[in-house]
């Protein structure tokens, strides 16, 4: 069997501002068969969307791309302007990241499917519109007529990853590149889409890339897996081999740090005094002329004992996030009360800041840019003048210690530092109160997996040194490993709750089930040798790969 | 769509009566007198040709003897019944001497404006389109030009070269359309360059947008994705830009109907400002005021047809 | 989500450009011109009548020519460059710090106030820029000064609704957030977070509104509302040429060329600091 895309050394670079151009990826060969789903996986910067965009012929201004990809035996790299047309949207086509900027806002969604047919005169006017549907409806989109003539913004994130798999399909592509096909959506709507866009391009002998950040999705959807780092392939092989018995150290700390679907939680339930009480929550964002009003939090009880750690789990939309900020003080309840046990405060008290403290997802923006980190850090320590400049300097040094970070670090400005670097900045800031309670927001959903597990240790840590934790989150693997107890949100409601293994393993409500179920990675889960027995041990082997 | 409309006009009522309550504030903000700076017609020193008896006369003329609050009630009653009181200067009733003069002027203004459209779109079109990085970057710098010529200046280059040197179109005066010609093209030109760049940008930024990237991925070339795709998204940022436009070519004509020797507002306004004829001044800020509040209104139901993202009331 | 950012927009290297440079340059020379005239130009703006080349064309004794008077055009340009741009930064300066502080008053304090101060912004935006600055200087007076004062009033818009903007970007990242729940104080917040993280995007618009000053305040000297004769100032200069339009070229040219070649150096320069922020 010859191989239908065939890359060969491949190298791209990018001018940078200043000194040499970055190399983003240095010599990577790789082939996908006809029909073959081949999917790249690997971290931030591990090259993976540049080699994706090499294939589709995409290059900015100060890109340099050497090498040799061929399909069918056709060189694509240095294709003249003019040839593109016989080659993309017909032979090549992409399924991208990102389903509303992917989509241009201002025509209708069938017009852009359509418009593949048109450009390659394929078919035009109202055939090329009947065309259009019908690929709308083989990718999913359920009353295609109906939506045909929508605007983008006027579909659901899935509605709208549907029509770019239509548009994808609609030229009767070899190749189908895939990139991060799903990471925007949620993920019982993840599941439905890679479900459909798997069993379209099985029936139809397509081959796939399929380029993504999370080895679940690899290990459930592909044939072959390429592990790339610093723009190389570190490992590659059939799925199930390559993630469950990885042969490269880089390759087998990447699999470590996932936390599997059935993996052994970190932190045990403890019965402490109660802590942190809520009742009756509710906050309903008032709609603006003309929609109906968000009833974004219904009706909420949330009770969390001194020492305690309890994951607030839902998709987008159904409340968690607002429930955290009600639950800081940056959102007033239309109704209920949180209260904080021993002493009483209230969200917005001094005594209740003084005890409960912030943890927001983008470690990027929860830094004031203008100011070095350890003036962050001790900024809350400094708003309540706790002591004079040597106790702070001792304090700022405890918490640097506390999460793991040199000292040195405080005098540096946020963009000098990883992500994974402020996320313990945050932290540190958090800590320097010496709080009674941590509230999460999605701490870890924009880090790499080895950079996360690392958080989540440190996080599962600071819980045994009595630290409580809230953490809000999508991802249900991460909750399992680091909350003991789990409240699950549908619509502003709490569908179910109890201890993390129970709702999990044997969950009770239809809808708890249904995102149980969307989780990927059950292809390969193998928990016994998965999950390190300790968390420290976990940290060394990712640490030894860096 | 009604409730839209009713919305805009409400807001469009409360803008035209903030431009009536400054027009008649900045009378009482004068630091001097007012009637004092009238009779001394220069530079606001005291009167020294006037009589008590003249200001006086004038003082309860402009009924600066009433109380604040009296006479801006007494302001607005006759702004809303279309007395915009008399030309201290010439005497006659100032919406007289603005009729005389706003013909012209949106003559004028029109067909600059229609110029300035077309010259931005097509510099923007070459800057993007044309082969060659040079050739698009050389396109690109020429249209910051327009930006930076002082129109003052550019109208008198436009009357040496084109009156003096090549004797193709008359230097002053408003005779037919001969005399039109370098009016309209220097205020076409300053304006031709601000959406010459706004389009430019709005055009490289589109280009950027992941969903050129997916235009390119379907196979289709530049051009199509330029005039396919990117136009309409790039236009929306120039569109909310007209209302400012319009003020521009409103504030250019001050100074293109002065030095072309043109009757018009913008002639008027500079003659109001030298004679300080507040009457004339009051009513020229409430009709600008008036004409860019119109003018917004056009511009929004024009966005809705190129943004249909708005007919469905989604936030964008 | 871990996304890598490959299409994280670069931007483009604006400081090593050949305009760049020539702006800085040119900018330098105009700001020793306004700093030192009498260091630059060989003769006296005013008083040095040389009668025997009067209305003379560019020459190497007088290289912008002279005027019906005689006076040397250059050096009148030279000084001009004092009153002209101390008028444009008197003005930037004044809607700067007028426009900033409302526009951050309007983005942080919300509700009434905000709706408030952008109705007020909304009224002023309604009335092209230099209609309201004749408006202005027709009830100050004639004067440089007045000039300026009147200029920097009408700019003040555009300065209320950046800083508005930004403060309103600033508030809803979670810093900020994180900086309520630290327990830190309205005033601190403002002064700490808020402003130095505006500064920036506020500056850059000082600098786009510093060319449009230099513009504006040409124009309403040109009409006769600034500098009085003899003291040279650039667009009235240009207007003091028009009479010998038809015979003297050089007396409208030189000072326009001037005034064209600043703005278009502080624009340029401006957009290069933006571009570099970015």
């Amino acid at each position: 069997m010859t191989d239908l895309l065939r890359v060969r050394d491949l190298r791209v670079s990018y001018a940078s501002r200043r000194g040499a151009p970055v190399q983003a990826v240095r010599g990577v060969d790789l082939t996908v068969a006809p029909g073959e789903v081949v999917a790249l996986v690997g971290e931030s910067g591990s090259g993976k969307t540049s080699i994706g965009r090499a294939v589709l012929g995409l290059h900015r201004r100060g890109t340099t791309v050497t090498g040799s990809i061929t399909l069918d035996g056709r060189e694509l790299v240095g294709l003249p302007e003019r040839r593109r047309a016989g080659v993309y949207g017909t032979a090549v086509t992409v399924v991208p990241q990102d389903p509303l900027a992917a989509l241009n806002p201002l025509h209708p969604v069938v017009r852009q499917v359509s418009e593949v047919l048109r450009v390659h005169g394929l078919a035009r006017g109202a055939a090329a519109r009947d065309l259009a549907i019908d690929a709308l409806r083989l990718a999913g989109l359920d009353d295609a007529e109906h939506l045909a003539d929508r605007l983008p913004h006027e579909l659901s994130g899935g509605q709208r990853q549907r029509v770019l798999i239509a548009m994808a399909v609609v030229g009767g592509p070899r190749l189908i590149v895939a990139d991060e096909p799903t990471s925007a959506l949620d993920v019982t709507v993840q599941r439905r889409i890679l479900d459909h866009l798997d069993a379209l391009v099985r029936r139809s002998g397509t081959s796939m890339l399929l380029i993504t950040h999370d080895l679940a999705v690899a290990a459930d959807r592909a044939d072959r897996v390429v592990v790339l780092a610093d723009g190389a392939v570190l490992e590659e092989g059939p799925a199930r081999t390559v993630l469950t018995a990885p042969t490269t150290p880089g390759a087998r700390a990447l699999v470590a740090a996932v936390p599997g679907p059935s993996s052994i939680p970190l932190v045990a339930p403890v019965d402490g005094a109660p802590l942190l009480t809520a009742t009756g929550l509710r906050h309903v964002y008032p709609g603006r002329r003309g929609t109906p009003d968000t009833v974004a939090v219904d009706g909420l009880d949330l009770h969390l004992p001194a020492g305690g750690t309890l994951g607030v789990v839902g998709e987008s939309g159904s409340g968690k996030t607002s429930t955290a900020r009600i639950l800081l003080g940056l959102l007033r309840p239309d109704a209920g009360t949180v209260t904080l046990h021993g002493p009483d405060a209230r969200p917005g008290d001094r005594a209740f800041t003084r005890r409960v403290q912030p943890v927001f997802q983008d470690p990027y923006s929860s830094l004031d840019p203008a100011h070095p980190v350890g003036v962050s850090i001790l900024e809350p320590w400094r708003a309540r003048r706790s002591g004079g400049r040597r106790a702070a300097r001792a304090r700022l040094g405890e918490v640097l210690d506390q999460v793991r970070l040199p000292a040195a670090i405080a005098a540096r400005r946020p963009h000098e530092l990883s992500g994974g670097q402020l996320q313990r900045v945050a932290i540190a800031r958090a800590l320097s109160i010496r709080p009674d309670l941590l509230i999460c927001d999605e701490p870890v959903s924009s880090l790499d997996v080895t950079v996360q597990a690392q958080i989540l240790d440190l996080l599962a840590d600071l819980h045994r040194e009595g630290l409580a934790y809230l953490f809000v989150s999508h991802d249900l693997a991460v909750v399992r490993e680091i909350c003991a107890r789990v409240l699950v949100m549908h619509r502003g409601r709490v569908v179910e709750q109890g201890e993390t293994v129970r709702v999990f393993d044997a969950p009770e409500h239809p809808y708890t089930r249904e995102l149980v179920a969307a989780v990927p990675g059950r292809a390969v889960a193998q928990p016994s040798s998965r999950t390190p027995p300790t968390t420290s041990a976990r940290s060394q082997a990712v640490e030894a790969a860096r | 769509m009604t409730a839209f409309l009713l919305r805009r006009v409400a807001q469009m009522v409360v803008v035209l009566w903030g431009a009536i309550t400054l027009s008649f504030a900045l009378v009482h903000l004068v630091p001097g007198d007012p009637v004092r700076i009238m009779l001394g017609g220069g530079s606001g020193e005291t009167a020294a040709s006037a009589s008590p008896e003249q200001e006086a006369a004038l003082r309860s003329q402009l009924g600066l003897d009433q109380p604040l609050l009296l006479q801006y009630l007494g302001f607005l009653r006759r702004v809303l019944t279309g007395d915009l009181g008399q030309s201290y200067s010439t005497g006659q009733p100032v919406t007289a001497s603005i009729g005389a003069g706003l013909g012209s002027t949106v003559q004028l203004g029109g067909t600059a404006i229609l110029a300035a459209v077309l010259l931005g779109l097509l510099f923007a079109l070459a800057g993007v389109l044309l082969p060659g990085r040079a050739v698009r970057s050389v396109v690109q710098s020429v249209t910051v030009l327009g930006v930076a010529v002082p129109s003052f200046w550019l109208a008198v280059v436009l009357i040496q070269v084109f009156s003096f040197t090549l004797g193709w179109f008359p230097a002053f005066g408003s005779n037919g359309v001969q005399s039109l010609v370098l009016p309209a093209l220097t205020l076409a030109l300053v304006t031709a360059g601000t959406i010459a760049q706004l389009l430019t940008r709005g055009l490289t930024d589109a280009l950027g947008e992941p969903y050129a990237d997916t235009a390119r991925s379907k196979g289709l070339g530049r051009s199509r994705i330029v005039l396919g795709h990117a136009l309409r998204n790039a236009s929306i940022p120039v569109l909310t830009m007209v209302g400012m436009m319009v003020g521009g070519i409103l504030s250019g004509a001050v100074i293109v109907e002065t030095v072309y020797g043109r009757p018009g507002i913008g002639r008027l306004f500079v003659e109001g400002v030298r004679a300080h004829d507040f009457p004339l001044i009051q009513a020229l800020i409430i009709l600008t005021g008036g004409l860019f509040v119109v003018v917004t209104l056009l511009v929004d139901l024009a966005y809705r047809w190129v943004d249909p993202r708005i007919r469905t009331g989604v936030p964008a | 989500m871990s996304v890598e950012t490959l299409v994280r927009r670069r931007p483009v290297v604006r400081w090593a450009a050949p305009g760049a440079v020539a702006s800085v340059l040119l900018l330098t020379v105009v700001v020793l011109w306004a700093a030192l005239p009498g260091l630059f130009a060989p003769y006296d703006p005013v008083s040095d009548l040389d009668a025997a080349h009067a209305l003379s064309g560019p020459s190497t004794q007088h290289w912008f020519g002279t005027d019906l008077l005689g006076r040397d055009l250059y050096s009148r340009v030279v000084h001009g460059a004092r009153l002209s741009v101390s008028a444009a930064l008197i003005a930037v300066l004044v809607s700067l710090v007028i426009g900033s502080a409302l526009g951050m008053l309007a983005g942080y304090a919300g509700r009434g106030v905000d709706t408030v101060i952008m109705r007020a912004t909304e009224v002023m935006v309604a009335i092209p820029g230099l209609l309201l600055s004749l408006a202005f200087v027709s009830i100050l007076g004639f004067g440089v000064t007045n000039v300026a004062l009147a200029v920097g009033i009408a700019g003040i818009p555009s300065f209320v609704r950046i800083a508005r903007a930004e403060t309103l970007r600033i508030t809803s990242r979670p810093y900020f957030d994180a900086a309520r729940c630290a327990g830190t104080g309205h005033l601190v917040t403002l002064v700490r977070h808020v402003a130095p993280n505006a500064v920036g995007p506020v500056l850059v618009l000082a600098g786009l509104e510093l060319g449009g000053a230099i513009l504006s305040v040409a124009a309403l000297s040109f009409l006769g509302f600034g500098a009085v004769p003899p003291t040279p100032e650039w667009g009235s200069m240009v207007s003091e040429g028009r009479t010998h339009l038809a015979t003297a070229w050089w007396l409208t040219t030189f000072p326009g060329a001037v005034v064209a070649a600043t703005v278009l150096a502080t624009n340029r320069l401006s957009r290069g600091v933006r571009g570099a922020n970015r």
